[in-house]
């Protein structure tokens, strides 16, 4: 706390928007105002219309990774033009669960983002209703948030001599006209809702209490690394991490890396503290030492 | 004991210089590739490992190495051990050496390197980024190192009747007389960034348990003292073999003392972090990733073992040897918390391109050509001693 606060108040000479960032970026509650999307895997029909919209609103090239596999647009991961996929899990063995189901990855726009807390200059922040937005402007292109991103979000253009890192930006353009996100509108089983995030956790809830045996009984996200503001359903017998979902508990991923650094450093008062210290000790050395190697 | 350093003298360009320059400009036409291309053409680096051997490699061993800087700052400044004050020049100049190669190898790794001009900019700052403070106290140690080994050059040009000749009568005493906000600078930053350089990967969910650790920014501090130890022993090693010089046989077998306990202090935190954790275990599991922790150790123990002993500490052979083994243990180390332990989200395998192999050769070339400019032009290296023979210049 102490640090940030040092470092804000040298931000403050720059400018007021720093400081706003600084406080939203280490939040550790949800924003009021925070938005997300709830993908309930009982209802997914594995159609990627989702996908296609997604490309095509973001304008983004058809998938170019793997054309060995034809002519068609069938990513099979996230990548550098793909910020929403459609994923299929199939069950080895026997045992509980379904046979197979779908589930989709996009960024999860986490409470305390671990490509937020990467991100040098800010190029990753968290902004209007908590979604987490990119400005290349400010990438010099370190791709520490694919290091630091538990979800394998963040996508960089290696092929290019001026790239890019591309993610989901929750439609945020969309956002900012009232309309919601492209994946959202064009789900013809509503299996990937748009709404405010505490709605859409309520609603979550209620469903496990409608039907309790045909979820399995968890949201994924309410409370996992820290919170995010997707939100996800399985179906009941189908644990999250088989389909992708890590489980990395309830303490935010940037947590531990944020509270190392910030007891360390105390706002920038070691560092201070230390340098004073070694200064006098250089100096006193050198009033004591003969045949100083320096002395020209 | 006063000591004055001299330059080397001797022809520059030896066949082995020409060697290395031929590298370099190999590495040079390279990286113009990247630059005009984009890092595809060039790397094997993609989403699953979007850093290759650039950075632990150039940055995260060649800056270990090059804390022998920071290892004798310390040891002379801080801790008053004037007698060993003849390495100190030598040990400054292969850290500015050594970190300028970091430095120039990040420039060429970062995609958007063109908006790096906009790092001093304080209001920008991610206060919470782990790279940016490894990033601004590298940049400001680099300028820092090359101020603190300048004395060297004005010392060189301060007898010629040039204008270089005359700013540096006007400038050496002045930077005289600051040179201990500089010392002091030397060793506040090497202990910030290098701890950070371990602290960058706390954050990471693809670190493999046997590395991942709050204690890494401490781990990676002790490391780079070892290392930075032991270079100086390897380098004195190696000035005598390449350059004929005279070995140092007082201080480097005191010297030596040192990187043992250092070992002790590293390995005692490692394993008790292991077991507090519970995760002893793993490393009996037959994997890649046991192998090499434990190929780590074994280095540390193999390095500590051959320095244990003070007649063994004199015998040049065998500290040279251990030296090596103690920065392999280091470089290691590094190695596997960067590349190594990192396990990625999905199917994903990365080996280095022959390209990024160059590239990396290149650079390493290519302070090896500065080095052996500035040792042979301008004051660096302790004179040697009357009687003793200079053999040859390779
Ligand atoms: S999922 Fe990854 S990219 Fe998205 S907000 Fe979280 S850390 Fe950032
Ligand atoms: S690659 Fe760009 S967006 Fe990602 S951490 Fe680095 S500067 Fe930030
Ligand atoms: S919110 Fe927009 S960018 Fe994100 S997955 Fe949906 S369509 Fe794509």
């Amino acid at each position: 706390m102490e640090r940030r606060r040092f470092l804000q108040s040298l931000a403050v000479m720059g400018s007021a928007t720093a400081l706003g960032r600084a406080a939203q970026a280490s939040a550790s509650g949800a924003p009021a105002e925070a938005v997300g999307m709830l993908y309930d895997a009982t209802l997914c029909i594995g159609c990627k219309t989702c996908v296609v919209k997604c490309r095509e609103t973001n304008h983004l090239a058809p998938q170019r990774t793997r054309k060995d596999l034809g002519l068609h647009d069938m990513q099979t991961d996230l990548d550098f033009d793909t910020r929403t996929v459609i994923k299929l899990y199939k069950k080895t063995g026997a045992g509980a669960g379904p046979d197979t189901a779908f589930t989709k990855e996009q960024c999860m726009h986490c409470l305390d983002p671990a490509c937020v807390s990467a991100c040098m200059l800010g190029a990753l922040q968290k902004r209007e209703f908590g979604v987490v937005t990119y400005r290349p402007e400010l990438c010099i292109g370190c791709r520490y948030c694919q290091i630091a991103c538990p979800f394998g979000v963040p996508k960089f253009d290696f092929a290019s001599a001026t790239p890019r890192i591309s993610k989901c930006e929750l439609c945020m353009p969309r956002l900012l006209e009232g309309k919601e996100p492209a994946c959202t509108e064009v789900c013809p089983r509503k299996a990937i809702i748009y709404g405010k995030r505490e709605a859409l956790l309520a609603e979550a809830h209620a469903r496990l209490a409608k039907q309790p045996r045909r979820y399995f009984p968890k949201v994924y996200g309410e409370h996992d690394a820290g919170g995010t503001q997707v939100l996800y359903l399985n179906p009941a017998g189908l644990p999250f991490d088989k389909v992708g979902l890590p489980a990395l508990g309830d303490e935010s991923v940037p947590h531990l890396s944020n509270t190392i650094q910030k007891s360390l450093y105390q706002g920038m008062l070691t560092p201070a503290a230390l340098y004073a210290a070694l200064l006098f000790v250089v100096r006193r050395n050198q009033k004591t030492e003969a045949g100083d190697d320096h002395q020209s | 004991m006063i000591t004055r350093a001299e330059p080397v003298g001797g022809p520059i360009f030896t066949r082995a210089f020409l060697v290395m320059l031929a590298f370099g400009l190999v590495g040079v036409g390279l990286i113009g590739v990247r630059f005009l291309f984009g890092l595809a053409p060039i790397t094997n680096l993609s989403d699953g490992y979007p850093w290759g051997i650039w950075k632990p490699l150039n940055v995260v061993i060649a800056t270990g190495i090059g804390a022998g800087g920071y290892a004798m700052a310390l040891l002379v400044y801080i801790f008053n051990r004037g007698k060993y004050h003849a390495l100190v020049r030598p040990a400054l100049l292969t850290s500015a050496v050594a970190y300028s190669i970091g430095g120039a190898s990040v420039m060429v790794d970062l995609g958007r390197w063109w908006n790096v001009w906009r790092l001093p900019l304080v209001w920008l700052w991610n206060s919470h980024s782990v790279l940016l403070e490894v990033s601004l106290c590298v940049i400001t140690y680099v300028l820092v190192l090359w101020v603190e080994v300048s004395p060297a050059f004005w010392e060189g040009l301060k007898s010629r009747a040039t204008r270089a000749g005359r700013f540096a009568r006007w400038f050496g005493p002045r930077l005289q007389k600051a040179l201990p906000l500089v010392i002091a600078l030397g060793v506040l930053l090497p202990t910030m960034h290098q701890s950070a350089l371990g602290g960058l990967f706390m954050i990471s969910t693809y670190l493999h348990p046997l590395w991942h650790s709050g204690f890494l920014p401490l781990l990676f501090l002790i490391s780079c003292l070892v290392m930075g130890y032991s270079g100086l022993v390897l380098q004195d090693g190696l000035t005598r073999l390449v350059l004929g010089r005279p070995q140092e046989d007082d201080l480097m077998p005191r010297l030596a003392r040192l990187p043992p306990f250092l070992v002790l202090a590293f390995l005692l935190l490692r394993f008790g972090d292991l077991a507090f954790k519970g995760r002893l275990g793993l490393l009996l599991v037959p994997d890649r990733y046991a192998f090499f922790f434990w190929l780590e150790i074994g280095l540390a123990l193999a390095g500590s073992a051959l320095l244990l002993g003070d007649g063994h500490r004199r015998d040049p052979g065998r500290r040279f040897l251990a030296a090596l083994s103690l920065i392999l243990f280091g470089a290691l180390y590094r190695f596997d918390t960067y590349l190594i332990g990192i396990v990625p989200r999905g199917d994903w395998h990365y080996f280095p391109a022959p390209a990024e192999i160059f590239v990396s050769l290149g650079l390493w070339a290519l302070a090896g050509c500065v080095f052996i400019v500035v040792v042979k032009r301008f004051p660096v290296l302790d004179a040697a001693p009357p009687g003793a023979q200079t053999i040859v210049h390779a």
